[in-house]
């Protein structure tokens, strides 16, 4: 068969299956296994062992402890601690400074822990009955908690960027630093953003700013209780780069320190235990299913040579590498809309990580693009799932103020992903400076 | 018989796929005090720690797939009538089964022929493979049984509903039409 009829037929398949509600890892894995057996019958009997040495990885490890630690965070009532620090000082720093509240707090969650809807939930349980209160804008309030949360993915440690490295080889710590230029910058934007938009319609924060500004006292103590914040972090990413730790090992480093914070403020029931570990057991199970499945497709490909042959036939076509990235982030764009961003990363990336190589572009940067492109569906109908959070914690705002709200955010995250693409060395600068 | 299934697959999958994470967590935390402060890697440890990912993840699987949590793109089935929706992922689950039968085939079969074969593994301190490969395949044989689950409480959903709709001349639902049902039965 010649290769335009095997891809086509191959994400036909997928997308039959996938669009027709089978669960991915089901779609992903029955492609995988059917291909493996009309490419070679004999390859078919190699599955039980491709399962094994597919899954029997120790950077894979760092998924369930960091998705754990997460939890924990979320779970123990330490996540909110974490927000009623930070918010004293935005308040009287800034304009709508629960909206900025929303954002900081949104990369102070990320930088420890790493799971977007942990983050999303976590704001929107304190923060949108707070905003309710001072007679916030429902839309910018709720579209400000969607976007703190999608700061989780990208600043390290990042679930998105295991998985990343996990499935192209790409040493997890270069990829950890390339996210940290980007999460400050968007950060940065976000909160530009929300600068402006009060700027130009103050009625949005309508007469609380001033009312109850807090006074500095206040706002330092309050800050100061945010210590385990730099505990964490400190904990987590100084000893990847110190050298003490490697990524699975700083996520166990991680896990303890929550462990002991969390019970030291007496906030570790064995209800909140068994809550983080039953939702640990979800995320992570539903995550690296999808991953073995794609594993295998990624086995099928390799063997068929369907990516290499592909490369070489985009190559040939002489299209700018240019464009043929801009058709991916389209693609992975509109995939984000229509499906759980992580999981469309993970079966999709055997078939384009190869390609984006082979046009010349960095493996990290592109690991890092990947997952702001990620970031994008967390924020846009239909499935964008922070959208779905906040409409869970407030049924009572209809979805359309939602989407209104998270859509200026969308645009913002497009517009710091177009800065990466003019300008990679945002993203390579400092992994090549720690790992020259 | 199914509803004591129904009830202790999940449970089950969660209790080990948790201590999974536990011994996860508690097996690397003890190599890094070890290495650090007695300069001496515990044996086993990362062997062990990579054994556990499939696991966590076959035996939380089962459980994972109980709580809903196995992500499907459903924005398109969602405009179908719900009977038809559940035909689709009945379809989509029997082929799920299929896949599933077919690795726990070939991952048992893996395992029986370390057993048979003595095989060992590839680190300084060589621990036989079967053992981990054995519980894996028993995870895998779970996540098949809550699947298998899913799959008849569909079928018995599809079931009742035909039955409501062919007792009824103008194939309503059974939805619709329960309670006159109950009281033609009583009579």
């Amino acid at each position: 068969m010649d290769l335009l009829t095997v891809i086509s037929l191959y994400v036909s398949a997928l997308i039959v299956l996938i669009f027709f509600g089978v669960p991915i890892v089901f779609a992903l894995g029955t492609v995988a296994a059917g291909s493996l057996y009309l490419a070679n019958p004999a390859l078919s009997l190699a599955l039980g062992q491709l399962t094994w040495d597919g899954m029997t990885s120790f950077i894979l490890s760092a998924i369930p402890m960091f998705v754990f630690m997460g939890y924990m965070l979320f779970e123990s009532g330490l996540s909110k601690r974490i927000y009623e620090g930070i918010h004293p000082l935005m308040d009287r720093l800034l304009p709508g400074g629960l909206l900025h509240s929303n954002i900081v707090v949104g990369a102070a969650f990320a930088a420890c822990s790493g799971s977007s809807l942990a983050s999303c939930a976590t704001i929107g349980v304190v923060a949108l009955p707070e905003m309710e209160k001072r007679g916030y804008d429902r839309s910018i309030a709720a579209g400000s908690v969607a976007a703190g949360g999608t700061l989780g993915i990208l600043i390290p440690p990042s679930i998105s960027l295991i998985v990343f490295g996990a499935m192209t080889d790409q040493s997890i710590g270069q990829l950890f630093l390339g996210g940290v230029i980007p999460g400050i910058i968007l950060t940065a934007a976000y909160m530009l953003y929300i600068a402006f938009r009060i700027r130009l319609s103050p009625a949005l924060v309508s007469g609380n700013v001033m009312a109850e500004r807090p006074s500095w006292g206040v706002c330092f103590r309050s800050l100061a209780r945010t210590w385990p914040v730099v505990i964490l972090f400190v904990g987590v990413m100084g000893s990847i780069y110190s050298g003490i730790a490697t990524p699975t090992e700083s996520a166990a480093i991680g896990c303890a320190l929550t462990f002991v914070i969390a019970a030291g403020h007496g906030f570790l029931t064995r209800d909140v235990m068994a809550r983080a570990l039953a939702g640990s057991i979800k995320t992570t199970a539903m995550v690296l299913c999808i991953y073995w499945a794609a594993k295998l497709m990624g086995i099928y490909l390799t063997y068929d040579q369907i990516t290499a042959r592909l490369s070489a036939m985009l190559l040939a076509l002489d299209l700018s590498p240019f464009i043929m990235l801009l058709t991916l982030v389209l693609f992975y764009l509109v995939l984000g809309m229509l499906m759980d961003g992580l999981a469309a990363m993970v079966m999709t990336l055997p078939l384009t990580f190869p390609i984006v190589v082979s046009l010349g572009f960095d493996p990290i940067w592109y690991g890092v693009l990947l997952t702001m492109l990620i970031e994008c569906g967390l924020l846009t109908p239909p499935v964008g799932m922070n959208l779905f959070i906040l409409q869970g914690l407030r049924p009572e705002y209809p979805f359309g103020v939602l989407v209104r709200g998270a859509l200026p955010f969308f645009y913002t995250l497009l517009l710091v992903i177009a800065l990466l693409i003019a300008f990679p060395g945002l993203v390579t600068y400092l992994p090549r400076l720690v790992y020259p | 018989m199914l509803r004591a299934l129904r009830m202790l697959v999940p449970k089950v999958g969660l209790y080990v796929g948790g201590a999974g994470v536990l011994a996860m967590v508690l097996l690397i935390l003890a190599e890094i005090v070890s290495t650090k402060l007695f300069n001496y890697s515990l044996p086993y440890v990362l062997e062990y720690t990579e054994y556990l990912v499939p696991v966590i993840v076959f035996w939380g699987a089962a459980y994972a797939l109980a709580e809903g949590a196995h992500v499907r793109a459903d924005i398109l089935v969602h405009r179908f009538p719900v009977n038809v929706r559940r035909w689709i992922f009945l379809a989509g689950y029997v082929l799920g089964l299929t896949f599933l039968a077919l690795i726990f085939a070939h991952l048992f079969s893996v395992t029986w022929l370390s057993f048979k074969m003595n095989r060992y593994s590839f680190y300084p301190s060589p621990s036989p493979l079967w053992p981990p490969q054995l519980f894996a395949s028993i995870g895998l044989g779970l996540f098949i049984l809550q699947l298998i689950l899913e799959i008849i409480d569909m079928a018995l959903e599809i079931l009742r509903d035909r039955r409501a709709k062919g007792r009824r001349p103008d194939g309503g639902t059974a939805e619709a039409d329960s309670g006159q049902r109950r009281q033609e039965w009583i009579s």
